[in-house]
């Protein structure tokens, strides 16, 4: 039996109906959702095997609406503020079968009062420490190589994926080589269940000419995975074609960004410097890459601290940037960019850092890494 | 933390078509994940190639593809 809602003046409910109010009405979905002013007073419920969003945004929902949001999928379904603001004391991730109330303060603010206490799971791989972040204590899983994760404890994992920085070619004046991509970055909690998954890190891509190579992306089995950066161009003739990296080379005003094909909508890095005309930086996970100006190359892209993840006792940076040759070199962004030079620097191995370009001979991208931690 | 290995997969025509960051006890114990033939390739050892996707092997070195610009 389903009660009408929200109710209309002058309709008659009938005694089924009534009693069927205690039951609310289901809002029922099966990918990426964002809310609407019809949900209110529903249940939503995700169904997907994949990991899902729930986007809230602002301007829709007024002081007092409330929206039950369930879990039913084998996927992690994740709140997610749009526009509006989302806050919570337990967790935004909802592993299979959990859920909560959303309850909106005004029509740009919500509390998500959550039913399950967050639960991270256990798991084996990779190399073993103990770190603390923000009073937090967790068991932290590096993986420098192809490995396995063991889940012997199924639950929410934090992942911060890095794929393989983008290599780069050879160009000199007046064809400067750009700077190779960053690796894409992907940081996510996740619903694991327990059973063995491959970690697949992404292998930086190889100095060629006319142009470098895309880095590789790095992946938890089929559950989700971070873009290559993109490949640095060396020569007017290569246009720097789009292609799957994380961030984009630094070029003769080629940009390029490719989101994320497992969460979509995220983005995974920045945009390569424009030439101009002496070569553009690689796009860094943190900013995008430098313009070439007339006199020098651009700087790689500044890549992205992991204190905050890993713990300030693993303080370290992905993600940078190759520099552009020019004039004068651009150098490579911090986290592993390599520097522009008559051979461009390689991308520091497990970074995901971007080449520099090489008047000469290019460079190649670092290879990626992949950080798993849970709560003990 | 050492330095990684890296190893090119290769197709019936000694293309490469994948590059992994793998050690070679790994890529042992595992061999369903690493079908085919791979070669052990290096990012800075003198007179070697890190290879590429779409590189050849020779026999002795990966060479990069030829791109005709005209």
């Amino acid at each position: 039996m389903t009660t009408p809602f929200p109710f209309v003046a002058n309709t008659v409910l009938t005694a089924a109906q009534l009693n069927a109010i205690t039951t609310l009405p289901i809002s029922a979905q099966t990918a990426n959702y964002t809310l609407v002013v019809g949900d209110v007073g529903k249940r939503v419920q995700m169904t997907s095997a994949s990991n899902t969003t729930i986007t809230v945004n602002t301007g829709i929902f007024s002081q007092g609406d409330t929206i039950w949001i369930q879990n039913l999928g084998s996927g992690t379904c994740t709140i997610t503020s749009g526009t509006c603001t989302v806050s919570t004391a337990s967790s935004l991730a909802l592993a299979p079968y959990g859920g909560g109330t959303l309850i909106f303060q005004s029509s740009s603010a919500a509390t998500f009062f959550s039913q399950q206490a967050a639960t991270y799971g256990a798991a084996t791989g990779g190399t073993s420490s103990s770190i603390t972040v923000s009073s937090v204590n967790y068991t932290l899983l590096a993986f420098t190589s192809d490995a396995n994760l063991v889940v012997s404890k199924a639950g929410l994992f934090d992942v911060l994926l890095v794929a393989g920085g983008g290599g780069s070619s050879n160009g000199s004046s007046p064809n400067y080589s750009g700077g190779g991509g960053a690796g894409g970055v992907i940081q996510a909690t996740i619903y694991l269940a327990a059973a063995t998954y491959a970690v697949s890190l992404g292998a930086g891509g190889a100095a060629s000419s006319p142009t470098g190579g895309n880095g590789l992306g790095t992946q938890i089995g089929n559950v989700i995975g971070a873009a290559g950066g993109g490949r640095g161009p060396g020569a007017v003739t290569d246009a720097g074609a789009p292609n799957s990296g994380g961030s984009g080379a630094g070029a003769r005003g080629t940009t390029y960004l490719t989101g994320a094909p497992v969460i979509a909508g995220t983005s995974q890095g920045n945009a390569g410097g424009n030439g101009g005309p002496n070569a553009g930086g690689g796009g860094g996970q943190s900013a995008a890459g430098g313009v070439g100006t007339g006199v020098v190359g651009g700087n790689g892209g500044a890549g992205l601290s992991l204190s905050a993840f890993t713990g300030a006792t693993i303080v370290t940076s992905v993600g940078g940037g190759g520099g552009g040759t020019g004039v004068t070199n651009g150098t490579g962004g911090s986290g592993g960019g390599g520097n522009a030079g008559a051979t461009g620097a390689n991308g520091t191995a497990n970074t995901g850092g971007g080449a520099g370009g090489g008047t000469s001979t290019g460079g190649s991208g670092g290879s990626g890494v992949a950080y798993i931690r849970f709560k003990v | 933390m050492s330095a990684p290995q890296y190893f090119a997969q290769l197709n019936d025509d000694n293309i490469v078509i994948n590059v992994a960051v793998v050690t070679r006890l790994f890529m042992e114990e595992n061999p369903e994940r690493y079908p085919g033939t791979w070669i052990e390739t290096f990012v800075n050892l003198p007179n070697k190639t890190y290879a590429g996707i779409g590189y050849t092997w020779n026999g002795t070195d990966f060479v990069a593809p030829t791109v005709d610009n005209s």
